[in-house]
């Protein structure tokens, strides 16, 4: 990029997405190279005073899973009261060491865990809004209260959790960047080029981690 | 009620009908049941404050397995870490010739100073492993602001910064907080006060609390609490 690094400021944020063993190799619905971000979050942390992360954390037998359905497979869609839902394998199940945050994450200035997806009978990709697209999960709060207005994403998966949660903090008011060397995706049908559609349709920023100051 | 004539019956299905619109009047004998709105913030259940940690509190371990109990009973659970940077305004140590419990007086106001403890990172600043509250919704730190200190898990010591607990909270709807944890006369009681103050309703929950008592400070703690309709409730009074 021929601008100047960005030097994150009072009002920005880094936000953490769903570094969690279970998107790791290994885990219960591995990111490919989901494990190669962590170094890179690692290094961008520290050039950011506010630091979120959040956990993807479902209760057993949560609606999202394709065991809680008779016939259904992995990766295949059911129609839920809220809209089409993609059906995952059972991951990030709460206190279990595959919803544990990866073990190489070093954020100790971290100053909110947030958790989603916790419903029973509700998803939720976006770390702002539920999939039943009306329960909001209280960061737009929290981050507004605090001030911070520019919210800069990182974490897994690219198309589905990182995205959802940039395109709704866009809706929400911030302003929206994703740092795309420390995302990686699940890719599943084009889900990947379509998030990015989405994302750039919508204003998001496309970044990459040498934009950072370090 | 075979015995009852019928009429007598119908009286009292009646009353009973009153009795289960009149909560008020109910609730001397009735336990709480926590609802959608309602929520236990756990506060500082963290190995500094636990016996062996950096800054004891008598018997603070006695509460973990009471809050573990409760925990289930409430659908929504909140959870604050004390998390300090190294050589924080709030440690003696970062005063020369001050000793802890000592105050200093600072920008905001007197502050107590304390031994080093809850740093960013460290064990010491771990939640408890014998907390089991799997189903709490977010972990929020305070006072990792190198120059103020926060014992509120709402408000920091500067009176001015919010942590963003307050915004977290009204958004998801939740309006009655249930505080446990440590320490009743600092954490437990800043929190509570600066709840009320926010506009939520708020209880402590005693036996899942023990205080530091610096000074008075518990019984000063208790005062501040009730004098500003702070609820002050044992764990029997929560249903199980």
């Amino acid at each position: 990029m021929a601008s100047a690094p960005i030097v994150p400021g009072e009002r920005d944020v880094l936000v953490i997405v769903d570094v969690q063993n279970g998107f790791m190799p290994g885990g219960s619905l591995p990111v490919p190279e989901g494990d190669r971000v962590v170094p890179v979050v690692n290094r961008l942390a520290r050039a950011f005073r506010h630091v979120i992360v959040t956990q993807d954390w479902h209760t057993p037998g949560h609606v999202s899973f394709a065991s809680s359905h008779r016939g259904k497979k992995p990766f295949d869609t059911i129609e839920l009261p809220y809209g089409p839902q993609i059906l995952w394998p059972d991951h990030c199940v709460q206190g279990t060491v595959d919803a544990d945050l990866h073990k190489d994450l070093a954020v100790p200035h971290a100053s909110l865990i947030i958790r989603k997806g916790y419903r029973p009978q509700v998803d939720s990709y976006s770390a702002f809004l539920e999939a039943d697209r009306t329960t909001m999960t209280g960061l737009s709060g929290y981050l507004r209260e605090r001030g911070l207005a520019h919210a800069y994403f990182v974490g897994l998966a690219t198309d589905f959790c990182v995205a959802w949660s940039a395109l709704d903090a866009k809706r929400a008011g911030f302003q929206a960047s994703v740092i795309e060397d420390a995302t990686r995706a699940i890719d599943t049908a084009g889900s990947r080029a379509r998030a990015w559609a989405d994302m750039t349709a919508a204003g998001v920023a496309r970044l990459t981690s040498s934009d950072i100051a370090l | 009620m075979a015995t009852l004539r019928r009429r007598d019956f119908l009286t009292t299905a009646a009353a009973a009908t009153i009795l289960a619109v009149a909560p008020r009047w109910v609730s001397a004998q009735t336990r709480i049941k926590p609802a959608d709105d309602d929520v236990l913030a756990v506060i500082d259940a963290q190995n500094c404050f636990l016996p062996g940690g950096t800054l004891p509190v008598p018997e603070g371990d006695k509460i973990i397995p009471i809050i573990n109990r409760l925990a289930p009973a409430f659908r929504n659970v909140v959870i604050t870490q004390d998390w300090h940077t190294k050589s924080h305004i709030s440690f003696a140590s970062s005063h020369s010739g001050k000793k802890p419990f000592e105050t200093v007086a600072l920008p905001y106001g007197t502050q107590v100073l304390w031994p080093d403890h809850c740093i960013q990172g460290t064990p010491d600043a771990d939640l408890a492993k014998e907390l089991r509250i799997a189903h709490a919704q977010i972990v929020i730190r305070k006072g990792y602001r190198q120059h103020v200190d926060s014992y509120s898990a709402f408000l920091e010591a500067d009176r001015k910064t919010m942590t963003g607990l307050t915004g977290y909270l009204k958004e998801r709807g939740l309006k009655n907080v249930y505080v446990v944890g440590l320490a009743t006369d600092f954490c437990v009681a800043w929190s509570a006060l600066d709840a009320k103050r926010a506009g939520f309703k708020a209880s402590v929950i005693e036996d899942a609390t023990r205080g530091i008592d610096a000074g008075g400070s518990l019984g000063k703690a208790w005062a501040d609490m009730t004098g500003a309709g702070v609820g002050r409730i044992q764990s029997s009074a929560i249903a199980l």
